[in-house]
């Protein structure tokens, strides 16, 4: 009888951190696919299902606009940061130098730093930026100023993380591996094209969508550097969609909004449920 | 001839240079920029080229009154609000991750479902969780105050986020809800980590959980939770997205990340504004190093 009890128990355990993780993900999904009525009668299950929230979303505003603006920034930022990353990832996990451990505290160092310290520094260099850049290109290509900007910015705030996690999974990989192709005369360069990169694929899969996560979610520099709305990524869009009405919150396409962009990121980390978690244990405990 | 290991060296060092050109033009540069902005009289008109007046914007002593960011009591609001946000997110966080990790040992058909659980809300952007609570916390139509409503709790709904006086614990549950899983997933690590005897020990002995876990767990998972509280701790302090929605007119909840790009953005006081991130630097960077120090988080290299 006890184990019984034990069971139920450890099972009803489970259940609460599952509803609690869960609810709020349930019941915005479940409130965008109301209609505006049902929206204001709050239950647990959908009296409707409606896809006036999603049309209105896609057809009518530019929310599509800021999903793609959202995917290029995101896209171009962890390229570039995890290309650079891969290199410095093998200085600072296979070769012994002096200064090795000082480097490795300065980017732990720097990827603690509050965003707000560099703010007023990085809009200077901003507004230096778009004179520059307007004296090179014409008028056609200035919408994306802001984008190419805040790719700049993110590459920037990126490279500690990815770095640090990449070195962290390199450190796990044989040095035997390694050191047969020394024997052979193989440059670093070559052994790290032919031998790392197809042991590395799937950490740097995982650092690649966990930057990638970081990037969609950024909110502060994307709401100072964004100032129109062809140019805004998806956070700062979901924070300005308003009513026509003052004091009259949508609230259906809000939640739709939400879900938009949430759905993609949710099923992506139940699919790599272990990668992320062992990238997320990389982050900070090493190895 | 050189030799294998010193060819090493040298590609190693070339390989760092771009990382080494992003740190500097990333960190350094526009946090030197911002020190000396705090420093000059700059506005919309004159950003690009201030004029130096010294440290008026910190603290200026004007015809017997006192100026500058260290006098202004909405600043000290801030930082205090900063903090008592900052120690009952971590503590919460703390809490609930530890128990979220226990529970997700339990090997079970329920087991995976909770591992993929404990994810969601740390993959789901600060904006949309902000405004699924802000939603299911509506004064008239939120679910939270339908159910304490049908549970005979309160008769009529409250408007529970735009409440000064509840708006800072709605904030702090937000907070915990989306960060509890980092923590509860290091701490995870950390107990699979331990050898399956230390787990079963305490069973043997026939001691109950509660004083198995705290004498004999806890003290080996230490480790794996003072990284999860430096983390954490480091990053409540610079709070901004969850705040600035939530309640981003109300000054009573303010944090140092909203006061001092309020101060920049929305009156066009840079000066003043680098000022206050100044000094949240300054704050930050002297608590880091005392986490650091004390959980000797920069000893884990040599360690290996």
């Amino acid at each position: 009888m006890n184990k019984f009890y034990d069971k139920i128990f450890k099972y009803s355990l489970q259940m609460i951190v599952i509803i609690f993780c869960v609810f709020p993900f349930y019941y915005s999904v479940m409130t965008s696919l109301e209609g505006s009525s049902a929206v204001f009668e709050p239950n647990f299950f959908p009296t409707e299902i409606n896809p006036k929230n999603y049309n209105y979303l896609l057809f009518e505003h530019n929310f599509p606009q800021t999903i793609l603006n959202s995917l290029f920034v995101a896209t171009v930022t962890v390229s570039i940061s995890i290309t650079i990353s891969y290199f410095a990832a093998w200085s600072l996990s296979r070769v012994n130098f002096k200064g090795r451990s000082m480097f490795l505290f300065v980017i732990l160092a720097i990827s603690m730093f509050p965003q707000i310290a560099v703010l007023t520094g990085m809009y200077q260099l901003f507004l230096n930026f778009k004179d520059f850049y307007f004296n090179i290109f014409d008028l056609r290509v200035k919408g994306v100023t802001s984008l190419l900007w805040l790719c700049f910015t993110y590459t920037m705030f990126n490279i500690p993380f990815t770095v640090w996690v990449l070195t962290t999974f390199m450190k796990g990989v044989p040095k035997e591996i390694e050191e047969a192709a020394i024997v052979d005369g193989a440059s670093s360069f070559l052994i790290l094209r032919k031998i790392f990169l197809p042991i590395m694929t799937p950490a740097i899969f995982t650092t690649a969508i966990m930057a990638m996560i970081a990037v969609w979610n950024e909110f502060l520099f994307a709401l100072t550097f964004t100032a129109t709305n062809s140019d805004r990524t998806i956070t700062v869009g979901i924070a300005l969609i308003n009513g026509t009405i003052e004091y009259e919150v949508p609230w259906g396409s809000i939640m739709a909004a939400s879900v938009i962009v949430t759905v993609p990121l949710v099923i992506i980390t139940l699919l790599l449920q272990g990668r992320i978690m062992s990238g997320l244990t990389a982050g900070s405990i090493k190895g | 001839m050189k030799s294998v290991s010193q060819l090493r060296k040298r590609t190693a060092l070339i390989f760092l240079i771009p990382v080494t050109i992003v740190l500097l033009s990333s960190a350094l540069y526009p946090l030197i920029s911002t020190l000396y902005l705090s420093l000059t009289d700059a506005e919309l008109e004159n950003f690009l080229d201030p004029n130096y007046v010294g440290f008026i914007n910190y603290l200026e002593n004007y015809e017997g009154m006192w100026y500058g960011v260290l006098a202004d009591s909405l600043f000290w609001n801030s930082v205090r609000n900063t903090i008592v946000f900052s120690v009952f997110s971590v503590s919460l966080e703390v809490i609930l991750g530890i128990s979220f990790a226990l529970i997700m040992l339990i090997e079970n058909k329920l087991k995976w479902f909770v591992r993929a659980a404990v994810l969601i809300p740390w993959a789901i952007p600060t904006i949309v969780s902000a405004r699924m609570f802000e939603w299911m916390l509506q004064d008239q139509f939120g679910i939270f105050n339908y159910i304490l409503i049908g549970m005979g709790i309160i008769e009529q709904g409250k408007a529970w986020t735009t409440d000064p006086q509840t708006s800072m614990i709605v904030i702090i549950i937000i907070d915990a809800w989306k960060t509890s899983p980092f923590v509860a997933i290091l701490v995870y690590a950390g107990l699979k980590a331990l050898p399956n005897e230390v787990l079963e020990a305490g069973k043997v002995d026939g001691t109950n959980g509660i004083t198995q876990f705290y004498y004999i767990i806890f003290p080996l998972i230490l480790p794996a939770i003072a990284v999860a509280i430096v983390f954490r701790g480091l990053d409540a302090l610079r709070v901004f997205d969850l705040i600035y929605l939530i309640n981003a007119g109300s000054k009573d909840i303010m944090s140092m990340t909203v006061y001092a790009r309020r101060e920049m953005f929305e009156y066009s006081h840079f000066g003043f504004g680098a000022a206050a991130s100044t000094m949240l630097t300054l704050i930050i960077g002297v608590i880091a190093v005392i986490f650091i120090q004390r959980t000797r988080l920069h000893k884990l290299d040599e360690m290996e």
